[in-house]
């Protein structure tokens, strides 16, 4: 039962780290958001702060995915229900991406734009070909939403992370997963210093 | 040479004004390859665009193996396309394609994916080999050629799981494509309808162009 707190503890501040200073960034941007996009971009964020859940393990290493290759994948899916959890994932690491290692992508062949393009077409998509209120967690109007702000979504995300040192060998992620896998008080007086209020449950009551 | 000729027939369908020539760019020695590799271990083929940027600009070339071009020389397939010169006029054409379609977007300063890049080569090899064998007086029909290009293609075995689905992808995207445009494909040529519609997809780029070329391909029950 400590465990589960623990983890609930740990799990909401963050998230609520992310929707704070999410708030403060769209406000600077002027990009208005409903409340199903902003907590939609928070859970992405909150999602994606395990490297594991952004990238793929091939060869031994972690590599992302091209987009072209989950593009393919929902191309080849074999059920409707397949091709939304591929194309949903090529939204989400697109904009992820695009938002959060923007400038690392001018090293790539394929530019900025190229993940706006793709993951705004495939929230597109699925804007479209979701029925709204069927089985599927997410509204049609949350993604057409994310559809069209999603330049102005990708250029917010690249001022959070700058203001959120979420870049770079001292990144607020890495630090957070470091904080993950040891629960070193270290770690986490750093994670608060930086606005994340993470547990100061004990590791030992943890495991 | 059957690159020129590869060359400017595909600038035609597609109204492209370029400055550069592909032989300009052509490599036929294998050795050569290897040190632009730097020995790192790529796959062996017959065709292969190199690229390589530096400092914002981009080097490309363009390796055709000699006996490639040396079967087009012996049976130019603008003469005559046949079953002796098909396979490697539409290696060829799969390279100039590659060539022109880098290029001629880096030009424009527009990124492309390498599925863009291999959706438009498998474009180009069906128009062009149906626009050929009609002027030639033995149009191939639409049905047999599209068998040919997109059922009955292979694969070859040394490509990694990633390379090959996106083969795959780029076939059936095309496949769609050109399922669509039938109804206005004619044995005597290409009409202005279709032209234009060859062109915008051309200067269509990344999801647009996907879905342009899949049409309702992601829409239809799998």
């Amino acid at each position: 039962m400590v465990e589960q707190e623990a983890c609930v503890i740990e799990a909401t501040s963050l998230q609520a780290y992310f929707h704070d200073s999410l708030s403060d960034v769209f406000k600077q941007h002027d990009t208005q958001l409903t409340q199903e996009a902003h907590a939609y971009i928070v859970n992405l964020l909150f999602h994606f702060s395990r490297s594991e859940q952004v990238f793929d393990w091939h060869e031994k290493r972690l590599t992302l995915k091209p987009l072209a290759l989950l593009y393919g994948e929902a191309v080849h899916a074999k059920s409707n229900g397949e091709r939304l959890l591929v194309l949903r994932r090529l939204g989400d690491v697109a904009l992820f991406v695009a938002g959060i290692f923007g400038p690392s992508l001018d090293r790539k062949a394929v530019g900025i734009n190229y993940y706006i393009d793709m993951g705004g077409g495939a929230y597109d998509w699925l804007s479209d070909n979701l029925e709204n209120g069927g089985k599927h967690s997410m509204s049609w109007e949350t993604f057409r939403e994310l559809a069209v702000k999603f330049e102005n979504l990708v250029s917010a995300l690249d001022s959070f992370a700058q203001n959120s040192c979420l870049r770079g060998d001292s990144s607020l992620i890495r630090l957070y997963e470091k904080w993950l896998r040891s629960k070193d008080p270290k770690c986490a007086e750093q994670l608060r210093k930086q606005g994340v209020p993470v547990s100061s449950v004990d590791s030992k009551l943890t495991h | 040479m059957p690159l020129t000729h590869i060359q400017s027939q595909l600038q035609g369908i597609y109204d492209l004004r370029l400055d550069h020539r592909v032989e300009d760019f052509l490599i036929t020695d294998e050795a050569q390859v290897d040190r632009l590799e730097q020995c790192r271990k790529f796959r062996s083929t017959q065709e292969k665009l190199l690229i390589s940027e530096y400092d914002g600009e981009l080097f490309v070339s363009l390796y055709l193996a000699e006996e490639l071009l040396e079967t087009l020389e012996t049976n130019n397939p603008y003469r005559r396309l046949e079953s002796k010169n098909l396979r490697e006029f539409c290696t060829v054409l799969e390279g100039v394609s590659h060539f022109i379609y880098l290029t001629w977007n880096a030009t424009h300063d527009r990124s492309i994916s390498r599925l863009e890049l291999e959706l438009q080569a498998e474009v180009d090899k069906f128009v062009s080999i149906f626009l050929l064998s009609g002027k030639q007086g033995s149009p191939i029909p639409w049905g047999t050629l599209s068998t040919w290009l997109f059922d009955r293609c292979h694969y070859d075995s040394a490509l990694g799981p990633d390379e090959l689905h996106r083969y795959k992808t780029a076939n059936k995207l095309a496949r769609e494509f050109c399922r669509r445009l039938e109804p206005c494909f004619d044995s005597e040529g290409l009409h202005y309808g279709i032209i234009k519609e060859l062109r915008r997809f051309y200067r269509k780029r990344h999801h647009e162009k996907l879905t342009s070329a899949g049409g309702d391909v992601l829409s239809r029950s799998p």
